[in-house]
């Protein structure tokens, strides 16, 4: 079992944000464990990175704090409600996450501008607000003299800043990153990195973010590891293979 | 941004798909409405014959699938005009010839009597009206005249005879303005039915008082079980022709529907499964599936509401073009039709919802996870 506690200038006393109590998730008849009995707190305000190896189980554990998949055991609580109790997964979606993908994901048809408003018609915000709220947002992110552009005429460092303004549509209580920098150059993903710190210390907006990468890991508070299913609070040992 | 800005954005992004998706539904909207329109034309231009001369009551005989093939004698009018409350009794014989040469077929020649009514209700535009003693004489109807490109004092052959055109003549009906005009008996004589007519066509007093209708009609029927008097409205209505020709126009009007059905579902299918992973993004970010829902029932509606604009557009077309064409300018008005347009736009709708319900229902429960994966 891996239990991790981790709390980054949290009170001890205050509900976390997520906590992941004993969760598996498995595939193929569980002939996969992708996830094998982990447990993981993340409190208000961390910036937690997850390092693991290609098929460790990183992409599954983010589903699953993103109410994007189920596990087949074990609960996942957000501020103390366990999310196999909430019937309207899509609203707790929309209106509590945000998410980062690595290869953006912005629907090519639509502008930049229009590409944040997309999570807001699951919100209270009318056309108008929507679009100023858009506009804000692009602002924050350094994007809004492209707000017209279509996703094909941005650079891919641009692009996943206008994916970072559409995960800040709803004003979200953490935002799970997946490769946010895997398909960017080393500037862009500086640029990308930089606007997440400035997002955490500024806005202390929670930060799940998954990485292969120990520089981007290093941006973040705390780094957990993952192999194997498996949750460790420290790095495997040189050569020591995640099986 | 608005949803339906979303489904726009989504329908311009292959437009070869949306414009053939378009035309095709556009095409079964067109043929729905020009020939649901046509079929209501045909029994409006039919029925406005009747309406239009005040007639109440049109009397036949019993039982003939074709109303030209049996006839009545002329000595029932005598007797159907003693009838109390009957106004005016108006005897036809009918028959129909070709004139091959010009693609003339089915063309109507009545048989009147000199003082019949409607010799002189007929506008009369180019020479005379059929008098008493006009023999081996013809009336022509305006659009039969340039049709046969004929004038008074030109010849015609009718009944492998030589008949002189007389008068050309217009009427509120486009039946008549198609046709020919000749004196009862000498028609008689040509049809061999010394004697004989159609039908004949009853005003009661007062007129359109269906007690009186009703009462005069049972007083007809009595004078002859095998004579039947009918209602002027249901008699157009129970036309075998009239039949016959709706019913094609309806088969024909769901075969069209069925297509369009297959080509929006085939269409929306194709969309929807290569947007696989746009929806699963959709859902990632808290769309609950009714909104995608939503969205894809708008793309379909969209390309539906544009195919009916289109086939309404071409449907109505149809009706106006057919009256400028020689076989079917006395038959057809050209006139709106709010049924075919209402048929259109039916069909156009059913497509819409046919054909987006699976893919809208199919992408809108995948679970997220499933559709991000796909490439």
């Amino acid at each position: 079992m891996n239990e991790l506690e981790i709390s980054l200038g949290s009170k001890a006393e205050e509900t976390p944000l997520i906590h992941v109590d004993h969760v598996s998730r498995h595939y193929d008849d569980g002939a996969v464990k992708a996830l094998d009995d982990v447990s993981l707190t993340v409190r208000r305000g961390d910036y937690l990175a997850i390092m693991g190896p290609s098929g460790s189980g990183k992409s599954t554990l983010l589903n699953l704090l993103g109410a994007l998949d189920r596990p087949d055991t074990g609960e996942i609580f957000f501020n103390g409600h366990g999310l196999s109790r909430c019937h309207d997964l899509d609203h707790f979606r929309a209106m509590t996450l945000g998410f980062v993908f690595q290869s953006f994901y912005l629907l090519p048809t639509l502008t930049a501008l229009e590409n944040v408003q997309i999570p807001m018609f699951e919100g209270p915000r009318g056309v108008r607000q929507r679009v100023e709220h858009a506009r804000g947002l692009l602002e924050l992110v350094g994007m809004s003299h492209r707000s017209q552009s279509l996703p094909m005429k941005l650079s891919v460092g641009e692009r996943q800043r206008v994916a970072i303004a559409r995960a800040l549509a709803n004003d979200p209580q953490l935002l799970l990153a997946d490769e946010p920098t895997g398909n960017l150059d080393s500037k862009s993903g500086a640029l990308v990195l930089d606007l997440f710190d400035c997002l955490h210390r500024e806005r202390g907006v929670t930060i799940v973010l998954i990485t292969h990468g120990a520089e981007v890991a290093a941006r973040a508070g705390r780094t957990v590891w993952i192999c194997d299913g498996h949750l460790s609070e420290s790095p495997p040992a040189r050569g020591q293979s995640c099986g | 941004m608005r949803l339906t800005q979303v489904a726009a954005r989504n329908l311009l992004r292959r437009p070869a798909r949306t414009i053939l998706t378009v035309v095709g539904i556009g095409i079964a909207v067109a043929v729905v409405v020009a020939l649901v329109g046509v079929a209501e034309s045909l029994e409006s231009s039919f029925l406005k014959l009747y309406v239009d001369q005040s007639v109440d009551l049109v009397v036949q005989r019993r039982g003939g699938t074709m109303q030209l093939s049996k006839g009545l004698t002329d000595k029932l009018g005598d007797q159907i005009r003693a009838i109390p409350g009957v106004r005016g009794v108006i005897g036809g014989l009918m028959d129909m010839v070709a004139f091959e040469e010009h693609g003339l077929f089915m063309v109507i020649v009545n048989g009147w009597e000199p003082d019949c009514p409607v010799l002189d209700r007929v506008k009369i535009l180019e020479g005379r009206r059929l008098q008493a003693d006009d023999r081996r004489h013809v009336m022509l109807g305006r659009v039969l005249a340039a049709q046969l490109n004929k004038h008074p004092g030109d010849k015609i052959e009718l009944y492998a005879q030589s008949f002189e055109v007389i008068g050309v003549f217009e009427s509120f009906s486009i039946y008549e303005n198609g046709a020919a005009f000749l004196l009862m008996d000498e028609l008689q004589r040509q049809m061999d039915r010394p004697g004989q007519l159609t039908g004949y066509v009853i005003q009661v007093e007062p007129h359109g008082e269906q007690r009186t209708i009703d009462r005069v009609g049972h007083d007809i029927e009595a004078l002859d079980p095998e004579v039947a008097a009918t209602p002027c409205f249901d008699f157009v209505h129970s036309l075998k022709q009239m039949k016959v020709t709706r019913t094609m126009a309806w088969v024909v009007s769901a075969i069209a529907a069925l297509l369009g059905a297959c080509g929006m579902l085939n269409t929306m299918a194709m969309s929807v499964f290569e947007r696989r992973r746009e929806f699963g993004i959709l859902r990632a970010v808290g769309w609950r599936p009714r909104r995608i829902v939503q969205l894809v029932l708008l793309e379909s509606l969209c390309l539906a509401a544009a195919g009916a604009c289109l086939g309404i557009s071409v449907g109505l077309t149809v009706p106006v073009l057919l009256t400028y064409w020689p076989p079917t300018a006395v038959l057809v008005q050209g006139d709106l039709s709010f049924s075919g347009v209402l048929a259109g736009i039916a069909l156009a709708l059913i497509t819409a919802v046919v054909g987006a319900v699976y893919p809208a229902y199919s992408c809108a429960t995948i679970p997220p996870v499933e559709a991000l994966r796909s490439a």
